[in-house]
């Protein structure tokens, strides 16, 4: 009988809790501020360059001729962002810095920024990408344009992208699903502690060179051993077709995931 | 009887329309100079007018021309075999000496892009100059000093890694060795420092094995660094 109570009991206590969440949902990202810049050459491709230490770097590729920045607070509990404001940007009151010079746009965050703030940017499909956060994660999606990212202790996440990828983390996980592989450029990503997760489409033309010292190598598509001496036994190679790209894939304790599209 | 009776009357003779007449004009004017050389037969040592076997001489000396020109044939056969196969060499050798020149000039250009690449500011360019280099045969003096430059100072951990594989590839050049183990104590990226111990150690070299050994049991040198080659050499 007393079991039975305590049973009683705990499912009541489960069930309020999840009536509790069904009510008090998390709180949702709120829009601090936005901004639109004209591209002065909106015929051409152009680069972003962001530099953050505390913000998530969100860029998607649009068919569109600007570049749109929405800065959202993560965690809700920035109370001066309450409203928007369309003054920020100009009176500085938000922890970035931007400028736009032919079709390069750089923004950058302020050594003294402590808040979690994303940035969701929407750029023209063929533009390049250059971002680094120390801090937070990165992602990319749709981009046809170069990428190069690089974090400290984030993840970086590259989804359906076209371009050439250089990336590297110190501490986090990299993960590159190509839709397309350029051999335009070599491409490579790298992690001293993470694992790597590569989609790659079936009909790509490329050579896979996976170096991982410390973890296991999974792969959809077959691998071989490059060279025969035992040190050589650490790189893995992925021949794809005519091999005409090139992406090196380095880990030093991590796993190695490569998946088919 | 004049040249030209004589060449109609032997090509009529030939095609068998002859007359008795006219076969026996021939006979009695087979002595005349042009004519002996005409039917090229004609025998010194047999200085006869020619007798009823006349067809027969015809048809003998006919063969023996035949087999003096199948002879004069062969030689000359020969003789612009060996001239066509004397020139075919010369023609190879010049071919492949212009082909070195040509190949030397192009690797000199590669060499020039690689470091003109090097310079630029995309990450994705210098990883492309970085692949050019691998394609080249030897290292060139400015190319090693501008790889070493990229290896040492650039921002980039990729960069740097694929500049030590690079650098790698040529395990015969002195300068690129010792510029390889200085640039151990300067990177700061333990990735970096992993893949230029892993490299050091495939180049198989006893001088750099002999550095390594000897970095670990030099005071100065980092612990991290210390326990680094430690972990991949031992």
């Amino acid at each position: 009988m007393k079991m039975l109570s305590y049973f009683l009991l705990f499912t009541c206590c489960i069930e309020a809790g999840l009536k509790a969440q069904q009510l008090d949902p998390a709180p949702p990202i709120k829009v601090i501020e936005n901004y639109t810049i004209e591209l002065t050459r909106p015929w051409r491709s152009g680069l972003l360059k962001v530099e953050t230490l505390y913000s998530r770097i969100s860029v998607e590729a649009h068919d569109i001729d600007f570049v749109d920045i929405e800065i959202h607070d993560l965690q809700g509990s920035n109370e001066k962002y309450n409203s928007l404001d369309p003054n920020r940007w100009k009176n500085q009151e938000l922890p970035f810095s931007f400028s736009e010079n032919e079709n390069d746009v750089i923004l950058s965050e302020h050594a003294e920024s402590e808040t979690g703030l994303l940035l969701l940017i929407k750029v023209p499909e063929k533009f390049s990408v250059k971002l680094k956060s120390t801090v937070e994660d990165v992602f990319v999606l749709d981009l046809k344009g170069q990428i190069e990212a690089n974090t400290k202790v984030g993840n970086i996440s590259l989804n359906r992208i076209y371009g050439s990828v250089v990336a590297n983390s110190v501490l986090g996980n990299i993960d590159v699903y190509y839709k397309e592989v350029t051999p335009r450029y070599p491409h490579a990503v790298s992690t001293l502690k993470g694992d790597l997760k590569l989609v790659l489409p079936a009909n790509s033309s490329a050579n896979v060179f996976i170096g991982c010292n410390n973890g296991k190598v999974k792969s959809e598509y077959p691998t071989k051993t490059s060279g025969k001496s035992d040190q050589n036994e650490r790189i893995k190679v992925i021949n794809m077709g005519m091999g005409e790209a090139s992406i090196g894939l380095r880990t030093y304790f991590g796993n190695v995931n490569v998946y088919k599209s | 009887m004049k040249k030209k009776d004589t060449d109609e009357l032997l090509k009529k003779y030939l095609e068998g329309k002859t007359s008795e007449q006219e076969e026996q004009l021939l006979r009695d004017h087979s002595d005349d100079s042009y004519f002996l050389e005409e039917i090229r037969f004609y025998d010194k040592s047999n200085k006869k007018k020619l007798s009823d076997s006349f067809d027969e001489r015809i048809k003998k000396s006919i063969g023996s021309v035949d087999k003096k020109l199948h002879i004069n044939t062969g030689v000359l056969f020969r003789v612009a075999a060996v001239f066509l196969l004397i020139f075919i060499t010369v023609l190879l050798i010049q071919m492949n000496a212009s082909y070195q020149q040509m190949s030397a000039r192009m690797d000199t250009m590669q060499s020039a892009l690689a470091i003109t690449l090097m310079d630029q500011q995309s990450v994705h360019v210098k990883l492309k100059a970085l692949e050019l280099v691998g394609g080249l045969p030897a290292m060139q003096t400015e190319l090693s000093t501008s790889l070493m430059e990229l290896l040492n100072t650039d921002d980039n951990v990729n960069v740097r890694m694929a500049a030590i594989e690079t650098m790698a590839g040529f395990p015969k050049d002195e300068l690129v060795k010792k510029e390889l183990i200085k640039s151990l104590g300067r990177q700061e990226s333990f990735l970096v420092r992993a893949i230029l111990v892993e490299s050091l150690i495939k180049m198989n070299d006893p001088v750099i094995l002999e550095e390594l050994k000897r970095m670990i049991d030099d005071d100065r040198t980092e612990l991290e660094l210390k326990n680094q080659i430690k972990e991949i050499l031992l």
